[in-house]
């Protein structure tokens, strides 16, 4: 029983005893001074404890805060972030000498596809002109001749 | 200039509990001291790896165990110290002279001693437990033993404690 109720008493100290468990310690607190006791030398332990907890020396914090400041000069964060600006400099280098091609492509295309129409346009006014000069011909049937 | 931000609020906020889970598992102060300073430099040089921040309480509990083990292992120095707490330099908080800064020394004292007569997996789990205010299943996760194991062992290390500070305290 003794044991139990310490057991009780440490896991409500640690935080890990069950909430419908609590009423039964705290009845137990309330009615057995065994348990009273426990529960107090349970917490002189734990205030014991926490007494002795020391401050860090400020000679370690400057020793360690020192320490850590050449790994941001030698090696800086930024630079595993440094390689993607590169590549991105080099792609949009890339992108505007394709867009540049691109572009000169298209536009000595479109000039080809104009000569194209001009020529064709010139040619159908040849042959209109050429249809004009030719005289009139006139289809008589004659006589016995017939025409489907 | 993120990762110094980072750094430092971790710091500030575990450094006192890892330097005194570290003194008190060690006893020497010195020692204490360098791997204090061991762990958060490889915590530095590791965080990008530590995703989750609720992870770098592990994180460094673990690193510190396990350099304290290995300060163990390789100086041979453990016995000596556990023995030889090294309770002669301790700082009483400002504002303690005269009797009321001699009791505390004296209670500080007998607790030291105290802790010092533990086996060192039962202290390990008192100084886990009392320090970083962990779980059951986190300091069993961290030792690598099973949290049945760490909630017994918890319960036996501190039975003692109380029976010696009783002790001492009724003589």
């Amino acid at each position: 029983m003794k044991n139990e109720i310490n057991e009780m008493i440490n896991a409500w100290f640690d935080g890990e005893l069950e909430k419908k468990r609590e009423t039964e310690l705290f009845n137990l607190l309330a009615t057995d001074e065994e348990a009273r006791t426990a529960f107090r030398a349970m917490n002189n332990l734990k205030n014991a404890l926490s007494a002795i907890e020391e401050e860090v020396p400020e000679g370690l914090d400057e020793r360690i805060l020192r320490s850590i400041a050449p790994k941001q000069q030698t090696h800086p964060p930024a630079r595993k972030w440094q390689f993607f600006p590169a590549l991105g400099y080099a792609f949009s280098i890339i992108l505007a000498i394709i867009t540049l091609f691109m572009m000169m492509e298209i536009r000595s295309y479109r000039d080809g596809l104009e000569n194209l129409n001009t020529k064709v346009k010139e040619q159908d006014q040849t042959i209109r002109m050429m249809f004009n000069a030719y005289p009139t011909i006139v289809v008589k049937p004659t006589q016995n001749e017939i025409i489907q | 200039m993120d990762e110094i931000i980072d750094f430092t609020l971790s710091y500030n906020r575990y450094k006192k509990k890892i330097f005194n889970f570290t003194l008190r598992m060690t006893g020497d102060r010195m020692m204490a001291e360098d791997i204090v300073q061991t762990v958060f430099l490889r915590f530095w040089k590791h965080m990008h790896e530590i995703r989750n921040s609720s992870a770098v309480i592990f994180w460094l509990y673990k690193a510190a165990r396990n350099e304290i083990y290995s300060q163990f292992r390789s100086r041979k120095r453990y016995n000596d110290r556990t023995e030889n707490t090294d309770i002669t330099d301790l700082q009483i908080p400002g504002g303690t002279d005269g009797e009321t800064g001699f009791i505390l020394n004296e209670t500080r004292e007998m607790v030291l001693n105290a802790i010092a007569t533990l086996p060192e997996e039962q202290k390990e789990v008192v100084l886990l437990k009392e320090y970083s205010g962990l779980s059951y299943d986190e300091i069993a996760s961290i030792c690598g033993i099973e949290a049945a194991l760490v909630k017994s062992r918890l319960y036996s290390a501190r039975q003692k404690l109380i029976k010696i500070l009783s002790k001492k305290i009724n003589e």
